[in-house]
Formats: structure tokens, sequence, C-alpha cells
């Protein structure tokens, strides 16, 4: 024979579930760690960072490109300047050359570099001492 | 800031700044026992419950902005935690393929083994009883029951009338003496 439960019964109220030691003082800790303003304010701050130096090293890309290109058109016009100039004398020459009879006196590379630095050799030196 | 009332706290959370933390951890000391044990009761498992109550109080913090304060801070989150414990169950549910219903019946049936249930048979028997109720009339019981809580409140949390509540729990005390009183004349 059963006797009936008195679901009254204040032992049955009492809260039958339990918890882990020291749980409800990590539980706070963990939920004030996810809602940490310091973790989200670095991340915006460091969007903002991230930001400016893109937009700073655009610009720089940007103007050194620019100079680049420009320095580039200089140096080339004045390469181009002298290239043209140079022929235009070498085909001077060349008529001169071809009218007069003669040849250069320069006819290879070691009379241009005596010429260029000035050389003078001790013959000439010695003439030049005793006139 | 102990004797601060929850609508001066969270004006003070929402200045944020230095102390909005130090606010809102007087929130949590004031409320996340009392929540957790509201959650347990639903949820049943240790691990659920502390997912569903850290989830609750992130939320709380960041729509805190949206309490209006037409009811109180304390009603206003028993009803998000409820709300978070209910959408816990429906997406285990969705998983597991089986009815809320039935995944408490069976998480209920193993409390004997859970490390963190101190009930003895008759409380464990209870437990059963209760979980044979559908959840909506399973939160009402509890709320009543165990916390002996006021129809207003309850009314408040989860935005029903309090006659229909009066009527839910009448149920929920008669399906539960049957129970227990079935499960007494089969042992």
């Amino acid at each position: 024979m059963s006797t009936k439960q008195n679901i009254n019964d204040p032992h049955l109220k009492q809260n039958p579930f339990a918890a882990p030691p020291n749980y409800f003082e990590g539980l706070q800790n963990d939920v004030l760690a996810q809602v940490s303003p310091a973790k989200s304010k670095v991340r915006f701050l460091n969007a903002h960072v991230v930001r400016y130096a893109a937009a700073v090293l655009l610009v720089a890309i940007g103007s050194l490109w620019l100079f680049t290109y420009e320095s580039t058109s200089q140096q080339d016009m004045l390469a181009n300047a002298l290239a043209v100039h140079i022929d235009a004398y070498d085909v001077e020459m060349l008529e001169y050359y071809a009218e007069t009879g003669t040849e250069s006196e320069l006819a290879d590379e070691a009379d241009l570099y005596l010429v260029n630095s000035a050389y003078v050799s001790d013959d000439v030196l010695l003439d030049l001492e005793n006139e | 800031m102990k004797n601060i009332s929850d609508e001066e706290i969270i004006k003070l959370i929402l200045k944020n700044n230095r102390k909005s933390q130090k606010a809102f951890a007087v929130i949590l000391d004031r409320y996340s026992e009392r929540l957790y044990w509201h959650v347990r009761k639903i949820v049943i498992s240790h691990d659920d419950a502390d997912d569903v109550v850290q989830n609750t109080f992130i939320k709380v913090f960041r729509s805190l902005h949206l309490f209006r304060g037409d009811s109180r801070f304390y009603t206003w989150l028993y009803r998000i935690g409820t709300n978070e414990a209910l959408s816990f169950l429906q997406k285990k549910k969705q998983h597991q393929s089986e009815d809320i219903d039935d995944h408490i019946v069976a998480l209920a049936g193993t409390l004997q083994s859970d490390e963190y249930f101190d009930g003895d048979d008759i409380q464990q028997k209870l437990q059963q009883a209760i979980a044979q109720l559908p959840h909506k009339q399973r939160v009402v019981f509890n709320m009543k029951y165990f916390d002996d809580m006021k129809y207003t409140d309850m009314a408040e949390i989860l935005e029903t009338s309090v006659g229909a509540l009066k009527a839910s729990y009448h149920h929920a005390v008669k399906k539960i003496e049957a129970y227990i009183q079935n499960e007494g004349s089969e042992n």
C-alpha cells in the first residue's frame, strides 16, 4: 500500500540542484571579462590607426610615384637632348673630315685619355725647360 | 553601491566610463545566483545553465540602452533569461532531432548520476514529474513552487495574464500529483 505524497512538503520545495564550488565568483568574472570595454576599445583604436596608416601609406606611395615619374621624365628628356646634340656634332665632324680629307687627331681611346687628363710626357717637360 | 536602486545602477552603466564595469559587477552580484537557479531548473544541466546565464548577462549589458523602465529591471532580466533558456532548448532540439520535452524527460532521468544534483529519491521523482509538463507550464510551476514568486511578477516576466498563470499552475500541480501517485503505486 502506498502513502500519498504531499507536494506541499517543505522538504520537496528545497532546491535540489547544486553548483561547483566558487562557481558564482567565476561566473561573475567570466561575464565581466566578456563585456570589458578595454577589448572593444582597443579594437576600435586599432581600426582607426590601421585606417589612418593605410591612408598615409597610400598618399605616400602616390606622391613617390608621381615624383619618380616626373624625375624620370626630366632625366629622359635631358638624355635625349644630349644624344641628339652629340649625334649632330658627330655628323658635322664627319662632313668636315669628308670635305677636308683629314682624319681626327684623336685616333683612339689612348689619345683621348691623354687629352682629357692633361697628360704631359717627361720629354715634353724637358724640352720646355731647355727652351 | 549596495543601497543604490537597480535603475540608478543602470544609469551609471550607461555613462560608459570607468565606473560602468563596477556598476555592472553590482548587478551581477545581485542577480547572477538567482538567475542561475531559475535557468538551471529549466535546462537541468549545469553546463547548459552556465552557457545560458552568461549569454543572458552579455545580452543584457549590450541592450541596456533599450531598457525603458516600463517594467522593473529584475523582471526584464528574468524575461531575457527565460527566453534564452527556452531558445537554448529549441536549438538543442534542432540539433538532436527530438522534442524539447522529450529531451528534458531524458535529462531528468539521469539526475541520480548528476554530479551537481543533491536531491534524494523523492526530490528526483518530483523533478521527473516536472519534466513531464509542457515546457511553458514547467517554467510557471518552477517559478511559483520553488521561488514562490508573485503572480504579478510572473505576469510581467512571461507577458501573460495573472488568470492564465493561475490556471496553468493549478493544472501543473494536478499533473504532478497524479504522476507521483502513479509512480508510488507502481513501485
